[in-house]
């Protein structure tokens, strides 16, 4: 029976992990790896004190800066998934692909995982072309053309590396702004070999063995045109992953769990919410830290009263 | 002694999670960067019909992403109490 249960292992999970560490509480994190979302960024410039750091090697000091306060407090499980919540007697029952375990209080830091594009083509041309990993499967298309669909800071850092080792990249942006920071749209812009297409609306993927280019609608004029590429990468935003969540809160219908932001509980007694599962206004890696340790702080009081 | 061969990229994370692993097991590997060298990387999408890394071979067997708990059934390096 622990004190608490943790699922997630981003910045958010391990925040907490840490602070319950510290705090003696007696905690299981279960996570299926760590690092969050961020793990697939080549660079991240943004996580304060740090000027910039691969996705991998956050992820790593996440995990090596838990472990190290871990001690007999904190039990830390990889590669288990979460499945199901429900009360119990003395709690809740976290049930996960390998077992169930039993605890006072539950902390959901489980965070998001990419939207996919749903158009025709997004099946047949997975990985021949369609990826949604630049940092992976970037080099494969060196001295190719590619387009980029999205507009945020993902797709920006996408189209950043990308244009290191492609022939061209070809931004295809939904709206008439890019939602990315001006900074790095700025710093873009002067790259002879980006282009961006604003009011595009992903339509098709065309190809035959491998893809060979993707369709798009004006948003405006409604014209449907074709560009032709040999790679699309897709950054077209977030969905909170919360599905095991749903017998026991009420997600709202972005399918996030709604929370307190004053303490971040949610809506049942014994369950905290923190980072991008939660219906917090903004997702970042900062603030999914910053909101799990004051999860955890109201979590102890709670522990220390029940 | 198992022919242990992976196509990979720098920046990949799931490929350096790969290698991760075989390191931990002490499974011997060769390693191929698919961004560096062009001609390994034609020979990983021809093998593997698709662009997606990493593309994993233990001797004929071939295995595209990293699953670990496939790779530990191939290798043989499973615990011995199946959970």
């Amino acid at each position: 029976m622990y004190d608490l249960i943790i699922a997630g292992g981003g910045p958010a999970g391990v925040s907490a992990g840490i602070y319950a560490a510290r705090k003696k509480l007696k905690t299981l994190l279960i996570t299926l790896e760590f690092g969050g979302q961020s793990v697939v960024s080549p660079g991240v410039e943004n996580w304060i004190g740090t000027i910039k750091i691969s996705g991998s090697e956050l992820a790593k000091n996440l995990k090596d800066h838990l472990l190290a306060y871990a001690n007999e407090s904190v039990s830390v499980n990889e590669n288990e998934k979460v499945l199901d919540i429900n009360k119990s007697k003395t709690g809740f029952s976290v049930l996960t692909d390998k077992t169930k375990y039993e605890a006072k209080s539950v902390l959901i830091a489980t965070g998001s995982h990419r939207r996919k594009l749903e158009i025709p083509g997004v099946k047949e041309f997975d990985n021949k072309g369609l990826t949604y990993c630049a940092s992976c499967d970037g080099p494969l298309f060196a001295d190719q053309d590619v387009a980029v669909v999205g507009g945020g800071n993902a797709a920006l850092e996408t189209a950043a590396q990308l244009l290191a080792y492609c022939k061209s990249v070809t931004i295809l942006n939904r709206a008439e702004k890019l939602r990315g920071d001006e900074v790095t749209i700025e710093k873009l812009k002067k790259n002879p070999k980006l282009t961006i297409i604003k009011n595009a609306i992903p339509a098709e993927i065309k190809g035959g063995k491998f893809v060979t280019g993707i369709i798009y609608e004006d948003a405006i004029s409604k014209e449907k045109k074709e560009l032709a590429v040999s790679g699309i990468f897709v950054e077209i935003g977030l969905l909170p992953t919360t599905d095991f969540a749903k017998n026991i809160i009420k997600l709202n219908k972005y399918n996030q769990i709604p929370i307190n932001p004053r303490d971040q509980k949610t809506e049942i007694p014994g369950i905290w919410a923190a980072g991008d599962c939660t219906d917090a206004l903004y997702h970042q890696n900062n603030i999914a830290a910053g909101d799990a340790v004051r999860a955890l702080e109201d979590i102890y009081m709670y522990v220390q009263n029940n | 002694m198992k022919n242990v061969t992976i196509y990979s990229t720098p920046t990949c994370h799931f490929c350096h999670a790969a290698k991760e692993f075989f390191k931990k097991n002490n499974v011997a590997f060769t390693d191929y960067d698919v961004l560096a060298d062009k001609a390994k990387r034609v020979e990983m999408i021809e093998k593997s019909g698709q662009m997606g890394v990493p593309v994993i071979f233990v001797d004929d067997k071939m295995l595209i992403g990293f699953d670990e708990s496939k790779l530990k059934k191939i290798l043989g390096t499973a615990p011995a109490y199946a959970a």
